[in-house]
């Protein structure tokens, strides 16, 4: 009787401890699930908001014009980041700040012929998505397959036509940074990441300050 | 003056007793694991999101004295290769030691020194180092795991945690 009553409390605790742990993983991969669709969702609908606006522009930056449809586009890119990190999303001043912070670094780039050619941008495309394929955490592919169908294009599209231009942008962007890096390197030895990611927040705020801004909405 | 000479002899026999055998197998042995993750990031550039394939490298280093078996120092020292000419800001940290014994965790060693070390400014990288540490001062064998963490506010995901390959500490 006393054999069968623990043989009882056992598989009751086994049975129990089985059904809260899957009880945690499922609600857990649906947590994950739920903010996926969210981000997806939401991306899916500010961009057919965008591509429904007509084309104007929206900023003049020393001398270049960019539309409505760039910032929107950038704008998307960063709310995507924001939502799949469980963060707020950021105000619309702050993305343009964002926004012209990387219009003047790539500006400065091109000023400095610190090139990246379309050639060199598409070998480091392959390159990345050669990665993702080979990426074990299966996350990594599912986040791009979802985040090309909320953009409403073929993945080839994405890779030819929207990746390339992007990789050129901060490829440049990344040469400029380096060469920032590199001199301030032969001034101090011993300057650790934080010391220079504030020397590149100082030079990128010291462009933007220099730059000839004009809203044109 | 015999009685003298002869205690003196006595106590220096004594003493070389005891302390030979210890200054003769007083010794330090480093224990060093090493590792490299690779993950992938996904960035704003221009007018879409595009993965950045990173690696994440870590060496652990834990010197061990003896006799005592005591933990004269340990160091975590990660790189991002090439994190520093990424188009947006981002950091890595080396973390804390993590110690088992037969499978069972036993303690956390947080690494509070930060010694100064050569960096390559193409590449994330950080430093860091326990001071001596005797809550593990037994003949035991221990494993060891180090923990190292890219952070970007301006990648998903934000964070990425990797840890070295289990080391043997003996």
């Amino acid at each position: 009787m006393k054999k069968s009553k623990k043989i009882l409390v056992a598989s009751t605790l086994i049975i129990g401890l089985g059904f809260s742990a899957a009880f945690y993983f499922s609600s857990n991969t649906k947590a994950d699930q739920t903010v996926s669709q969210h981000v997806f969702s939401s991306l899916a609908q500010e961009h057919q908001n965008g591509e429904s606006k007509q084309e104007k522009p929206f900023l003049k930056i020393n001398n270049k014009t960019y539309s409505n449809k760039d910032f929107l586009a950038f704008k998307e890119s960063k709310n995507v980041i924001q939502r799949n990190n469980g963060q707020q999303v950021l105000s619309d001043e702050q993305i343009k700040a964002e926004f012209i912070k990387e219009a003047v670094s790539e500006q400065e780039a091109d000023k400095q012929k610190l090139n990246v050619t379309e050639d060199e941008a598409k070998r480091f495309a392959d390159e990345m998505k050669q990665a993702v394929a080979e990426a074990q955490d299966s996350q990594t592919q599912q986040f791009l397959k979802d985040y090309i169908a909320a953009l409403g294009i073929t993945e080839d599209e994405y890779w030819n036509q929207y990746a390339i231009p992007a990789y050129q942008q901060a490829l440049k962007i990344g040469k400029l940074k380096q060469k920032i890096f590199d001199a301030e390197k032969v001034k101090n030895a011993s300057i650790s990441d934080s010391e220079l990611n504030e020397v590149w927040e100082k030079q990128q705020q010291k462009l933007v300050t220099e730059a000839n801004i004009e809203s044109l909405q | 003056m015999k009685l003298k000479s002869k205690i003196l002899s006595l106590i220096l026999v004594a003493v070389l007793t005891f302390s030979l055998p210890t200054l003769a197998f007083a010794s330090t042995h480093t224990n060093t694991s090493n590792d490299t993750e690779r993950f992938v990031v996904y960035a704003a550039s221009g007018t879409v999101l595009v993965p950045f394939a990173l690696a994440i490298t870590m060496k652990m280093d834990i010197v061990v004295s003896y006799p005592g078996k005591y933990i004269t120092y340990e160091s975590m020292y990660t790189t991002v290769p090439g994190g520093a000419q990424l188009p947006f800001n981002a950091s890595v940290n080396a973390g804390n030691i993590k110690y088992y014994k037969d499978g069972e965790y036993r303690t956390t060693h947080s690494l509070p020194l930060s010694p100064s070390y050569y960096k390559n400014p193409s590449d994330l990288t950080d430093l860091n180092a326990g001071e001596p540490n005797s809550n593990l001062a037994d003949s035991s064998t221990y494993k060891a795991v180090g923990y190292a963490t890219y952070i970007s506010s301006s990648t998903t995901p934000a964070a990425y945690t990797g840890d070295t390959t289990e080391g043997v500490v003996d």
